[in-house]
């Protein structure tokens, strides 16, 4: 611009000094000049305009690019599976994404502008502060902290478990602090339960110990016993005989010899101290009775073996004795609440399956049926319902039907009650692995199926059907038997 | 239809220079990069920045030609892309073939009349008078019109370089009746634009650009939207050749009717342009250097 303005002022200075014929020649030259330099000008100012649009459409479509990404970024943050909070310096929360806010109860705009203690029960139980591990430096060179496990407290008051990890981020001069808080209840609960099948287990394999502990003595009170009645059966005849003679004496016919009628006459006083009638009728009926006791005492050490045993094979199994078997252990659990009837086909084929496993499905059923009963009964002890178990076999199946007089399910849970974790028991109760545990067995590992129909109020009736053939299906319990039983695992 | 080929030292033909162009890299590959960025709509100044950052002494002349006085701007510019923003893709563009094509002309060669610095003379002013004319016509592609002119003569550095002994002769053989497009003719069976127009094709030059080289003689024969570039291209060479700044020797050159006539020129506009040329050229005398 300069450069032509300055040509311009040249090109007066020549107009000026031009004169004669000469000039009209300059004029006209310098007329054309002036168009041309005016037309260069136009030019330019045209490219120039071109040059600017380009420019700010560049720096246009610049900002847009990163609008979207900002956009991106956000929408990846408020998404983001676990909860993302930032603060100030202070403490303030300046941004909550949509997880945080689902986490705690809160809507994004109760959050924004309020101190971090409010996510902060005010007793808490655990080492670290949640406002703490929010607000603390976190590792040198601002990487993010390393995550800790704190209390978080929701809108409606209930104290949670979370997993905190910070980072320190500089933001100009500003400082702000982002944490990423994972709610780790379920896997609290997970933890849980995975001691308290450790601890089962450790229970079980003690109680194997102890059950064959008892095992040992009550065999031989049990021979004790037996050779007890045993002798008294022999021993009743001199008894018995001896009563008559007591019956038989009198002072009149004993007279012929002083000593002997003392002798009788001490043993008449004798017998009646004791009771002699009496203990000839009682004596035999109380060892019959110990010898009953006894015999519930083994089975209910074979069956804790059976239960407890920790073996994993797969073997051919009678199930009407792993019924029976779980009953036994469970009977604490529904003698004062149920009487149990038992349908048991005969003619049961033997069921290639892990015992152990079926029992603890069996167990879980039957401890469920009988609080189903104990719960509708609430308010009426003394009153007793029912517990079914009948089996048969279907074809190349064999059917378990588990079936009480309880509460029933309500229609609208039933379709969660395979769910692990779902209970309806009180916390502390239930843990809701049951009836998962069982459907896990049965259906994933045995291949067989497990239902129930339920009316509420009426009862409940659990279907538990088994494949005859093993699990593998290509072995069919003939197969099996033929073949080396380890090999058929 | 050259059955009777015989041999010709010096002399080859048309494919056999080409392929020997083809064979030895004559421009760098940063100015090709640097043409297909700046021919490509899409292009932004970014792109074009990273191709021309691979070469350094390539980005530090265009930074030197950029803050010469040529451009008169108020800030020194220190980087390309600030250079792009002030001066856009295709001026950017023009500085850059500029000094990779000054690159051909390194090595001073004197034959005669013709001297390779003469004709590096010639291309930049040819250039530089092309969009001169350009922009007095309110032509928006005077940038191009200076591309044109710096590369019109493209074929006769290349005879120069890859035909060395025809090309002797041809400058030995240069009357003042007879044009060098026929002298050339005469010697090698073709002239220096075909192979200019060649060797562009090969190097994926923009179709403007190819009219520009190939009909710098002749704009009548060029048809389409190309025809008033070439025109430019034609009179700036007619221009520069009477001004003394020839591409060699004294040779016939005449004005082209039909160029003067799609640029609307009168013998005035013409003698304004001739005596501007001076002023112009002195503006850009970074350009020159080699």
């Amino acid at each position: 611009m300069d450069l032509i303005v300055s040509d311009l002022q040249s090109l007066f200075a020549a107009i000026a000094g031009a004169d004669g014929p000469e000039a009209l020649n300059t004029e006209t030259r310098l007329q054309r000049r002036i168009e041309h330099l005016l037309a260069e000008l136009d030019t330019l100012k045209a490219s120039h305009t071109e040059a600017v649009a380009a420019a700010i459409e560049e720096r246009e479509r610049r900002l847009q690019e990163q609008q979207e990404h900002l956009r991106n970024l956000q929408a990846v943050m408020m998404t983001a599976a676990d909860g993302i909070i930032t603060v100030d310096a202070e403490g303030r929360i300046q941004s909550v994404n949509e997880q945080a806010c689902k986490m705690f109860g809160y809507q994004s705009e109760e959050l924004v502008g309020r101190y971090i203690s409010i996510l902060e029960p005010a007793m808490r139980r655990t080492p670290q502060s949640l406002v703490e591990q929010m607000l603390s430096p976190g590792a040198k060179g601002g990487g993010p902290s390393a995550p800790c496990e704190v209390e978080g407290r929701r809108k409606d008051g209930t104290v949670f478990p979370v997993e905190l990890a910070t980072s320190r981020v500089r933001v100009g001069e500003r400082e702000i602090f982002a944490g990423i808080f994972r709610d780790i209840t379920q896997r609290k609960l997970l933890e849980t339960q995975l001691r308290q099948a450790q601890k089962l287990e450790s229970i079980g394999q003690l109680a194997a110990g102890i059950a064959h502990e008892i095992n040992t003595p009550t065999q031989y009170i049990a021979d004790n016993v037996r050779f007890v009645q045993e002798v008294f059966c022999e021993l009743r005849p001199v008894l018995e005989t001896c009563q008559q003679l007591l019956a038989q004496a009198t002072p009149a016919n004993v007279r012929w010899d002083e000593r002997l009628r003392d002798t009788l006459h001490r043993l008449q006083e004798c017998a009646h101290k004791v009771d002699f009638d009496y203990l000839l009728q009682e004596i035999p009926e109380a060892l019959e009775q110990a010898m009953e006791g006894l015999q519930r005492v083994a089975e209910i050490v074979r069956s804790m073996k059976e239960i407890s045993h920790p073996g994993q094979e797969r073997q051919p199994a009678d199930i009407n004795r792993l019924l029976e078997a779980s009953l036994t252990v469970a009977r604490n659990e529904w003698k004062y609440v149920a009487d149990v009837e038992k349908h048991f086909a005969p003619d049961l084929p033997p069921v290639v399956c892990v015992p152990g496993e079926c029992n603890q499905v069996f167990l879980n059923l039957i401890v469920n049926a009988a609080h189903a009963i104990a719960e509708k009964n609430n308010c009426r002890p003394g009153l007793k319902g029912r517990i079914i178990l009948r089996t048969c076999r279907e074809g190349n199946w064999v059917r378990v039907e588990i079936e009480d007089t309880g509460i029933g399910i309500r229609p609208e849970i039933q379709s969660r009650i395979f769910e692990p974790f779902f209970t309806t028991k009180p916390v502390g109760k239930g843990t809701g692995q049951g009836l998962a545990i069982a459907r896990s067995i049965i259906v994933e590992k045995h291949k067989g199926e497990i239902t129930f129909y339920s009316e509420v109020n009426k009862g409940t009736t659990f279907i538990v059907r088994l494949p005859i053939q093993s699990a593998q299906g290509s072995t069919s319990y003939e197969q099996y038997q033929k073949t080396d039983p380890v090999c058929g695992r | 239809m050259n059955l009777l080929c015989t041999y010709r030292p010096g002399r080859p033909t048309l494919e056999q220079l080409l392929r020997r162009i083809d064979d030895i890299s004559t421009l760098p590959q940063v100015a090709l990069r640097v043409m297909q960025v700046a021919s490509d709509p899409n292009s932004s100044a970014a792109d074009l920045k990273e191709v021309m950052e691979c070469d350094a002494a390539l980005s530090a002349r265009v930074l030197r030609c950029v803050n010469s006085s040529a451009y008169a701007l108020r800030t020194k510019i220190t980087n390309l892309q600030q250079a792009i923003a002030y001066l856009g893709l295709k001026q950017i563009r023009n500085l850059a073939m500029t000094a990779s094509v000054s690159e051909l002309f390194k090595k001073e060669q004197q034959i005669g009349s013709y001297s390779r610095t003469g004709l590096w003379k010639h291309l930049v002013s040819v250039g530089i008078c092309a969009r001169m004319i350009a922009m007095r016509r309110k032509m928006a592609n005077f940038e191009d019109a200076f591309l044109g002119g710096l590369l019109h003569d493209i074929g006769i550095i290349l005879l120069d370089q890859y035909a060395h002994a025809g090309f002797r002769e041809v400058v030995q053989q240069l009357r003042p009746e007879e044009t060098l497009l026929e002298t050339e003719r005469r010697i090698f069976g073709y002239d220096h634009t075909a192979v200019g127009e060649k060797v562009a094709e090969g190097w994926k030059f923009p179709e403007e650009l190819r009219q520009m080289i190939r009909w710098h003689h002749q704009t009548a024969a060029c048809k389409g939207e190309a025809a008033l570039l070439v025109a430019c291209v034609e009179t700036a060479n007619v221009i520069c050749t009477l001004k003394g700044i020839p591409a060699m020797g004294k040779n016939l050159v005449r004005f082209s009717q039909a160029a003067i006539a799609i640029l609307q020129l009168t013998r005035e506009d013409i003698a304004v342009l001739a005596e501007d040329l001076d002023r112009e050229t002195e503006k850009s005398i970074a350009l020159f250097q080699l």
